[in-house]
């Protein structure tokens, strides 16, 4: 028998009314005004930091290329116009989703990011799926009784995995079940087995932080009132966490989860460069690593565009999963 | 009572023996039996333990012991059952799988990139007039002969019988239209291969004959050829450049089949003039080198290329084979002399530098012993390169003296920029040098900076220190190239020697090859006794391959793969 305190487990659905829909189309509006402002912001910023790292000109032409040459290849490309104007011609481009060649191959830069994200996004999607369950049930353990022996040394093995560079992960993953036990492949895309690694590693970069978090909300939440009352009212300790503690410790941590979408390209970057992954950290590094400005500018975009239509995404469903915050948006 | 007792215990022998036989058999069967024993012959009891008989099964000739199990003696096969002698024959075809460092970044096109890391797929697609072999020496390849008829024109001679994976067939016209779209096609003659053969003015030919003649003495044609791929001209029409970025056609012993972003899989081009002996081969791209020995030793890769020291010494040297070859290519910190006062704008001191830095030292302890000490900008697939000039010592004494003839008694304080992760060991290289300056008082101030901001301060000699990190190489295997860089009016007009300028134009205008080389070696004389860098060592690439490779050999980073086996 559990005593179910008003307030204390708020409603999952929130009736929908007439000035709800309103003001979710206008926040709508308004998220879209922002994300021409961010795109914009983002395409500036980049396309002058890369015009100061180097000249692409000079890595085309190769180190035996003459002044001549060099000044001959800048032509060609547009170069050798001033930089105000390369910027124009730039957005104006870009508007109409134009990033241009790619230097390198002379393919298009923005079909060249568009075919290498759907790989980047599943990896993604897997790890931070692995990272809920992982995160959600250890969390949750650990943040129920932190003062408890056991608890502690986990704790302290996540504190130390989350200091634990993606790349140290990745080579020992790699060291283990490939080379020792053979038991996966450590390169590649080509079947089911081939994900468990990259997904693992990316995993291994998200978890320990999430679990941390939300054991320390959990913790939080075990010594609130509700909690107290709840246990008066004769809930046992499994009840009390799943059904009191962990719902209001996972609101907090979920905000926290969507975040962490943004930061897996950098998570990506090193797990696609140790695992061979076809995403688009590879296709980042390798078109820096040749001042290969369109496709950069394109993959950058493209990330930019997908990052927001996340945050986005996960600020709305908080907005009907938690009243407080429908409240705010009257 | 006594019944059921009986009873019980018949029960439980029916049970024992039934397991008995079950073990039996399953050790019969088992690959601890090695083999499926049959029955000995009839009267032989298995009464003894040890005992051993001899049985023939069709034509298997199998060895039973008699052996106790669980308190029965029974028949098993021996472990070692008497051996036939067998005959391994080398299997062809297969799968031949090569972990690069990256893929070429203009894919199938092979005008856009030169060298590593493109040379090692370009090779497997395409064929050049000619190639350069280790000792420097030109190679027939779709050119089987070539001839100077004068001193601005090349005849070459093609090979017959040669066609693209695509059934065109090569000759004269493919080799026009190649050498048409890097000399005059607006887009084709500003890439980085046409900067190569610029000097070429027209060609022409037909039938297996082609004739190139070029803006001024070019002796050395055909060297500049070995960097130029041959497309199939029909197909480069029909495809255009992106096209054929994504479906490359080649005379190469491979023709793609799929380029995916970080794998490309090839198929043999089995009427290809270097027909492969492995059906099909893939070439991944792991830009890590630890990541490219651990998918060696869990056995995804059959070949791990340019792989560092640090990387070796993980490997067990019984299970793979680990292959040094020395690359053209020289390690060096370059002097800059012509941006403000510096202690390097001394004679003395450059040859000072040279004289201090333990190179025998770095080649054993960082390089596993397989570098070359360097003495020049040239190694021996060079041509150009002096094989009679004598190592620099290692002589300390000797380096202060020269600094203290040349006013700097207690040394000076320099600064370099450097690149690092293109050469094996390169960083730890340029940390003892950094050292063994130190023991003659100059401290040598190093900052590690992408190649990109490199290019650019290398392409503009807008350098903030006094000397910088320099591989001395050659696309095209010639010191003509380097000695350019390092001239009073080489592109980055960080060095300037006027000695080294009339030999510059005689290298440049020699009208024959033996007239070019003598050129060559008399700037070789200069740049060693009045050394425009501190050379260090000569390259070695490491690749490691699998046990059951064989027939690998790089030379200068171009694989014939066409003689790989791989079972």
């Amino acid at each position: 028998m559990t005593l179910q305190v008003e307030g204390i487990s708020p409603p999952l659905v929130a009736p929908v009314n007439r000035w709800w829909g309103y003001s979710f189309i206008r926040l709508i509006l308004s998220r879209a005004g922002q994300l021409v402002i961010l795109l914009w912001g983002v395409s500036t910023l980049l396309f002058f930091l890369l015009r100061f790292s180097g000249d692409p000109a000079t890595i085309m032409a190769g180190d035996n290329a003459s002044t001549k040459f060099v000044d001959e290849i800048r032509v060609q490309y547009g170069l050798n116009r001033p930089l105000f104007v390369q910027y124009i011609f730039f957005l104006w481009h870009a508007v109409k989703l134009d990033f241009g060649h790619s230097l390198a191959s002379g393919l298009p830069a923005l079909g060249l990011v568009l075919a290498q994200l759907p790989w980047t996004i599943k990896l993604s999607g897997l790890a931070i799926m692995l990272n809920l369950i992982i995160a959600i049930p250890l969390g949750a353990w650990l943040g129920q009784a932190p003062e408890k022996r056991t608890r502690n040394v986990a704790s302290s093995i996540v504190f130390i995995l989350q200091g634990t560079p993606g790349f140290v992960t990745g080579l020992l993953l790699i060291q283990l079940f490939a080379v020792k036990l053979g038991l996966l492949p450590s390169i590649g895309s080509v079947g089911v087995l081939s994900w468990v690694l990259p997904t693992l590693t990316l995993t291994a970069f998200l978890a320990p932080r999430l679990t941390r978090v939300l054991a320390s909300n959990v913790a939080e939440a075990m010594q609130a009132d509700f909690v107290r009352t709840a246990r008066a009212a004769g809930a046992s300790e499994l009840e009390v966490l799943t059904r009191h503690a962990l719902p209001n410790a996972l609101l907090g941590t979920a905000a926290l989860a969507g975040s962490q979408l943004s930061y897996l390209l950098s998570g990506a970057i090193i797990t696609e460069t140790i695992f061979a992954w076809p995403g688009l950290g590879l296709l980042l590094i390798d078109s820096v690593r040749t001042l290969d400005f369109p496709v950069v500018q394109a993959t950058v975009f493209v990330v930019a565009c997908f990052v927001f239509f996340v945050n986005t995404s996960v600020e709305l469903l908080f907005r009907i999963l938690d009243p407080r915050l429908k409240k705010r948006t009257r | 009572m006594h019944v059921l007792a009986a009873q019980t215990k018949n029960r439980r022998t029916l049970i024992f023996r039934s397991l008995i036989a079950i073990a039996t058999t399953a050790l019969l069967v088992s690959g601890t039996a090695a083999q499926a024993a049959p029955s000995p012959k009839a009267g032989a009891a298995c009464s003894k333990a040890k005992a051993a008989v001899t049985v023939k099964s069709g034509k298997a000739v199998v060895k039973l012991i008699c052996t106790k199990l669980k308190g029965h003696l029974i028949w098993v096969a021996a472990p070692s059952p008497i051996k036939k002698p067998v005959v391994v024959t080398a299997k062809l075809g297969g799968n031949f799988r090569v972990g690069v460092v990256a893929l070429p970044t203009g894919k199938g096109n092979p005008f856009v990139g030169i060298g590593t890391p493109s040379i090692y797929t370009m090779s497997a697609i395409y064929d050049s007039l000619v190639t350069v072999n280790e000792v420097g020496d030109l190679v027939p390849s779709l050119a089987t002969k070539w001839t100077q008829t004068s001193d601005t024109s090349w005849t070459f001679t093609l090979r017959d019988g040669v066609s693209f994976s695509n059934g065109e067939k090569f000759d004269a016209n493919s080799v026009v239209a190649t050498i048409n779209y890097l000399t005059q096609d607006p887009v084709g003659a500003k890439t980085v291969v046409a900067a190569e053969i610029n000097t070429i003015s027209s060609v022409s030919g037909s039938g297996n004959t082609v004739t190139i003649n070029t803006k001024t003495a070019d002796s050395v044609l055909p060297r500049k050829l070995s960097v130029v791929w041959m497309v199939a001209p029909k197909a480069w029409e029909t495809l255009g450049a992106a096209g054929y970025a994504l479906n490359p056609v080649g005379t190469g012993p491979f023709a793609v089949s799929t380029w995916g972003a970080t794998a490309l899989t090839l198929q043999a081009n089995k009427a290809s003039w270097r027909s492969p002996k492995v059906d099909s081969m893939q070439i991944l791209q792991i830009p890590d080198p630890t990541a490219r020995i651990q998918a060696m030793q869990s056995g995804q890769i059959d070949l791990a290329v340019q792989v560092g020291p640090d990387e070796v010494s993980q490997i067990d040297p019984k299970k793979f084979q680990v292959v040094y070859d020395s690359f053209p290519q020289v390690m060096s910190l370059a002097y800059i002399t012509t941006k403000g006062d510096s202690p390097l704008l001394n004679k003395q001191v450059r040859l000072a530098l040279n004289y201090a830095v333990n190179r025998d030292a770095i080649v054993k302890n960082l390089l596993g012993g397989k570098g070359t000490a360097a003495n020049q900008g040239s190694t021996k697939a060079v041509f150009g390169y002096d094989a009679n000039l004598p190592k620099y010592p290692y002589d300390p004494t000797q380096a202060k003296a020269l600094l203290a003839q040349a006013g700097y008694p207690t040394g000076f304080t320099i600064s370099a920029d450097v690149t690092v992760g293109s050469f094996p060991a390169d960083a730890d290289i340029y940390q003892a040098v950094a050292h063994d300056l130190k023991r003659i008082g100059v401290t040598l101030l190093l900052r590690q900076v992408p190649f990109s901001e490199w290019l650019a301060e290398y392409s503009t000699n807008g350098w903030t220190g006094q000397a910088f990190g320099l591989s001395w190489n050659s696309n095209t295997l010639d010191a003509g190239r380097a000695i350019g860089l390092f001239s009073c009016s080489g592109p980055g007009k960080f060095f300037c020697n006027q000695e080294m300028t009339p030999v510059l134009t005689e290298i440049n205008s020699a009208t024959t090859e033996s007239a070019r080389k003598a050129a060559l070696l008399k700037a070789a004389q200069i740049n060693y006794y009045n050394p425009p860098a501190l050379y260090i060592v000569g390259q070695v690439d490491i690749n490691v391959l699998g046990s059951m490779v064989k027939g690998f050999k790089n030379v200068n980073r171009y694989f014939e793969y066409q003689k790989i086996t791989v079972r």
